[in-house]
């Protein structure tokens, strides 16, 4: 294995791949969110987001209080569509 | 294989129930009926269960409670189960996905070493041209790392799943630890009608993996916090007016304040008048190279293994914390027969703890000021790296590091119901914005370790003042008694207004 410094597991993001978008220009939560899927995989930003808004005030010199919290949507754990579907009463 | 499973604990029996075995990539497993797919897997010896999406670097269990990706694996040709929450039941099939052709062997580990040629966002620029080869390309990179395969329609059975139901009521109380259950007692005992939902299969949320004994003296002193999980509990079921649903798991809250849960007998669909979110917090994972090996886990993950399912998560474990909770999980860890190589603490050594002592008589090595610097180990944990401000690094051999740095509140449901959402620099954590009575948004009250709040008797507090402010807004109970509380709240927070 590689040495690498993980920050999201679910889409294999490094420390250095962030600072490379945040030094690109993505130096805000909603545009390195798209551009490189932090805060957006299985885990949906549970255990990326306090490390995310730390990197990012350090590399804007800003205080973490201004980076803001991305819109956190359902399902809050994957949900199996058999479940949301409930239909077993008509058959 | 080794068995770790902990024969006898000094606080804890352990109901496993009958013994029974399922199929793990390809041979069989054994298991008992009252535990998870994940625990019967640590119990085994089992440290990789995962592989990772991009550069397929082998993962194990971090969290334990069904929040991190590691754990997703295919369990009778459903993909993406997380298997640290999942029953056991007899002839499961459970395989590890993302995987080729498997779990130990993976040739797309290749990319772990290639990552030069793979920045992030490579799939919008490279190869999109030429356009013909585009769809082929595409196709190949989502079978290297798309998570978990669509089952076949022969394969798997059409589930079956009974209609929603809806709940009215008055006030909803998301989360059954000692702030939910306080708050449900509150709301309840001025008649109003509450549902309480939470995720665990008995309500207590962290006290119940917890051994620790509380020693400020309160209402709970020299009980474990176990045993105080045990005693909220019971005082919830001799209340009326108050439906337990547990195990639930709030799935969101939707248009009109709806909040949907998936119960073991469906979807229920809450309607109440009033929210109390108290959904507590989870670890943080820290930075440092390779923080993902297998082996890595959180202290939550650590306590959920040996305190509910009785099982050593490793042998020789270190543990990296920057709080006296670090202590705490050492001598857990110690009564469970894992030996404790290490202690590396990033603080600069002012703690006045007594468990300090108690370990420093054990002669567990406590390092402060010390940073982790890297996790070593081919495939799984063998040792750390650590270096001590303006002195030497020191390399630690272990097969468990427990990290305790800091937590992330759980505000997802909070956010969803309108709450707004600050960063609040004295927790290093986001947390929902509140008043002094707790109150969040015109609906919404909140309350416990979510905003931060630590030692338990304030948290109880804090739920108590949540589930009247909430049950007083809807002309319940009545204010003199509010206004005590939030004095007595006050009092111990200073004012805390945002």
């Amino acid at each position: 294995m590689k040495p690498k410094k993980i920050v999201c597991l679910c889409e294999d993001l490094t420390k250095e791949d962030l600072e490379d978008a945040i030094k690109n220009g993505f130096n805000d939560l909603e545009l390195l969110k798209r551009f490189t899927g932090v805060c957006t995989g299985p885990c949906q930003a549970k255990f990326c987001l306090m490390n995310v808004i730390q990197m990012l005030s350090e590399m804007n010199h800003t205080k973490p209080e201004s980076i803001g919290v991305p819109a956190l949507r359902p399902p809050f754990r994957p949900t199996r569509l058999a479940v949301l579907r409930g239909d077993a009463a008509e058959e | 294989m080794k068995n770790q499973r902990i024969p006898d604990h000094p606080y804890l029996a352990f109901d496993r129930g009958r013994k029974t075995h399922f199929i793990f990539d390809g041979s069989e497993c054994e298991a008992y009926e009252n535990e998870t797919v994940g625990a019967a897997l640590v119990a085994a010896g089992v440290k990789t269960i995962s592989r990772s999406t991009k550069y397929h670097r082998p993962r194990g269990f971090l969290c334990f409670t069904g929040r991190c990706p590691n754990c997703m694996a295919e369990v009778n040709g459903i993909p993406n189960v997380r298997v640290c929450r999942e029953k056991v039941s007899p002839d499961m099939i459970v395989r590890a996905q993302n995987v080729f052709p498997s779990l130990r062997i993976d040739l797309y580990s290749v990319l772990d070493r290639l990552d030069f040629a793979f920045p992030v966002g490579f799939q919008y620029k490279r190869f999109i041209r030429p356009r013909y080869l585009w769809p082929f390309v595409e196709r190949r990179i989502r079978s290297v790392a798309g998570i978990g395969r669509l089952p076949m329609q022969l394969q798997v059975k059409r589930e079956k799943s009974p209609k929603a139901r809806p709940v009215e009521t008055d006030i909803a109380v998301v989360g059954g630890g000692p702030a939910g259950i306080s708050a449900a007692i509150a709301a309840a005992e001025t008649g109003a009608g509450v549902a309480l939902i939470d995720e665990g299969n008995e309500l207590g949320g962290h006290l119940r993996w917890n051994t620790d004994m509380e020693e400020s003296p309160n209402e709970f002193a020299g009980m474990r916090a176990f045993q105080i999980a045990k005693k909220l509990a019971d005082r919830l079921v001799t209340l009326q007016h108050i439906r337990i649903f547990a195990p639930a798991i709030a799935i969101g809250v939707f248009s009109e304040g709806i909040l949907a849960a998936e119960t073991p007998d469906g979807l229920v669909e809450i309607k109440p008048k009033r929210y109390v979110f108290a959904t507590g917090c989870t670890d943080r994972l820290p930075i440092f190279e390779n923080n993902d090996l297998p082996g890595i886990m959180t202290k939550t993950s650590a306590q959920i293994l040996m305190h509910i399912y009785g099982v050593r998560p490793g042998n020789e474990a270190a543990i990296y914390c920057s709080s006296d909770e670090g202590f705490a999980l050492a001598s857990q860890l110690l009564d469970a027969k894992v030996r404790v190589n290490a202690i590396v603490d990033k603080r600069k050594g002012v703690s006045q703890s007594k468990t300090l002592e108690t370990l420093t008589s054990q002669e567990v090595p406590v390092h402060f000021n010390s940073r982790m610097v890297r996790a070593s180990g081919r495939n799984r944990l063998n040792s750390i790296q650590t270096s001590t401000e303006g002195g030497h690094g020191q390399t630690i051999t272990c097969d468990t590091l427990c990290v305790a740095i800091g937590r992330q509140a759980v505000c997802e449901l909070a956010q969803q119901a309108g709450c707004e959402l600050t960063y609040d620099p004295r927790f290093e954590l986001v947390r929902p914005i509140h008043d002094d009575h707790m109150k969040s948004n015109a609906e919404s009250y909140v309350a416990g370790e979510m905003l931060g709040t630590q030692p338990l008797s304030m948290i109880t507090l804090e739920g108590r003042l949540a589930g009247l402010s909430a049950a007083l807004s809807l002309d319940l109970g009545d204010s003199a008694r509010l206004r005590e509380q939030a004095d007595l709240t006050s009092s111990v927070f200073g004012n805390r207004r945002s």
